[in-house]
């Protein structure tokens, strides 16, 4: 029987499509017009702009702020939620722990947003750089936890078992099991980083 | 009396790595998430002082406020833009789906990178992206022009087919995703049964394939439907006055026109809608469960 073509051609579809804006935006960062209808020939003003705009440059640097600040408080809180749901999976406080875990995951940023908001303002917080960090800790924390305990669930137990044998205490134990999700902690940061 | 103390402080002891590690997330969920929302279902109820902020008295104002003329569209457009959004990305995503789950093992990886990493960079920039295309002098334009698709007065930026376009940009690959992840499972040599059972290729398509993988057509339905409802910069930046959404007007009410109260009120619906579709999904996932049984 002859297989359908449609998929692929689909497949290909959908990368052109995804790559083109970025490819063309790109492109236009390099282009002496001002829309980038046309090409105008390559410039690199827009970037001499960008470098010598204070603004940009603050606005950077409050960037870089909230995005260490919030991805290491989220990768440390999202962990230990990931090991606790992990570890002692059958307890009343991780059922009623995983449902406040995830549904943030299922509630549009905008209302994550608005109810800090209003949070904030009944207790009369000032706003500024710390209730970013709040709001942005608060989003991040879900897809943490999510992550660490997708390899939690791929994580050789017998590793543990071996460690105890070998000596290890318990709180030495939760260090090493971290340290195994580790690495997708770093994948996380990096795509905290990287959206923020 | 004693003993009892003595009992639970045992307990405790013994469960005392469990709170140690759902204690940090437990409480800034509760703190920064929880009470949060709670907030907002109360300050609903609330009327506005002068300055927009929250006023003492209890009513359904802000309720009534919202059965006015001019929101119904604003809701409706809401509805129709997600609902529309995540028709036309389950479309896409099911023949990607299925070149994925079918794809050589050796090129999988690869393949499934190169949809996952444009959603690497910014959302704000794949917008802007987008922005910059359709811009009146921008390079689509030039193009449909040049090909006598559109005439030179049209406008192809601030309508609501903009948002439509963006939202599928933004949504599309967390709809491959779980449609990718579920077909991976699926054992294609049934569609070659069903061919020699005399199936055609819709009929094995919509009667193997898609059953199959209706978990995964469930998840992008929530991950896409979900979000876009919420979605504000979309229409804020590519949308024009004829193209607002529910998020919208949250964000106008608590910023330009000052009324938290009914910003909360219209917070509490967002929720509500959202509510909505994922009981829908577990009542259907109870009820395929149902059917295996």
């Amino acid at each position: 029987m002859l297989r359908s073509r449609i998929p692929l051609y689909t497949f290909i579809g959908v990368v052109v499509f995804l790559y083109l804006p970025l490819v063309i935006v790109t492109g236009n960062s390099f282009n002496d017009t001002r829309y980038g209808g046309e090409w105008n020939g390559f410039t690199l003003k827009w970037y001499e702009r960008l470098y010598t705009d204070e603004k940009i440059i603050d606005a950077l640097r409050n960037t870089l702020i909230i995005a260490f600040s919030s991805s290491i408080a989220a990768v440390i809180i999202g962990t230990c939620a990931a090991l606790a749901l992990h570890k002692y999976k059958n307890s009343l406080l991780q059922s009623a722990h995983s449902i406040i875990i995830y549904i943030p995951l299922m509630i549009p940023d905008i209302l994550l947003g608005i109810s800090l908001l209003m949070f904030f303002v009944s207790l009369k917080f000032e706003f500024g750089l710390f209730t970013i960090f709040i709001a942005h800790t608060t989003f991040s924390v879900s897809y943490v936890t999510l992550t660490v305990i997708a390899r939690l669930q791929n994580f050789d137990e017998s590793i543990m078992e071996a460690a105890y044998d070998l000596g290890a205490s318990k709180f030495q134990e939760n260090i090493n099991s971290a340290h195994c999700s580790r690495d997708n902690c770093r994948r996380v940061d990096d795509l905290y980083f990287i959206n923020r | 009396m004693k003993k009892s103390i003595m009992e639970l402080m045992k307990k405790l002891k013994k469960n005392c790595g469990e709170i140690f590690l759902t204690m940090p997330s437990l409480l800034w969920m509760l703190f920064f998430f929880i009470i949060p929302i709670l907030i907002i279902l109360t300050f609903a109820f609330k009327t506005a002082d002068l300055y927009g902020g929250i006023g003492d008295s209890w009513n359904l104002d802000n309720f009534k406020r919202m059965c006015d003329a001019n929101f119904f569209p604003v809701l409706w457009r809401t509805v129709w833009l997600s609902a529309t959004a995540t028709f036309l990305c389950l479309v896409i995503a099911l023949p990607t789906g299925y070149f994925l789950g079918r794809v050589k093992r050796k090129w999988r990886d690869f393949l499934l990178m190169l949809i996952i990493v444009p959603f690497w960079t910014n959302f704000l920039i794949r917008i802007f992206a987008w922005k910059t295309i359709l811009h009146p002098d921008g390079l689509l334009k030039k193009i449909f022009v040049a090909l006598h698709i559109v005439s030179d007065d049209t406008l192809l930026l601030y309508n609501p087919g903009a948002v439509l376009l963006v939202l599928i940009y933004t949504h599309l690959p967390f709809a491959i995703l779980p449609i990718y992840a579920a077909a991976e499972k699926f054992d294609y040599s049934l569609l070659e049964a069903a061919y020699d059972l005399g199936a055609g290729k819709l009929q094995a398509l919509f009667r193997v394939f898609i059953p199959a993988i209706s978990g995964g057509i469930i998840a992008a339905v929530l991950v896409v439907f979900i979000p876009a409802l919420g979605s504000y910069i979309i229409p804020d930046l590519v949308g024009g006055a004829d193209s607002e959404m529910l998020g919208n007007k949250i964000a106008r009410y608590t910023s330009v026109d000052r009324n938290l109260p009914y910003a909360s009120a219209l917070s509490a619906l967002l929720a509500l809608f959202i509510l909505l579709p994922v009981l829908f999904a577990l009542f259907n996932k109870n009820k395929m469960s149902f059917y295996k049984k």
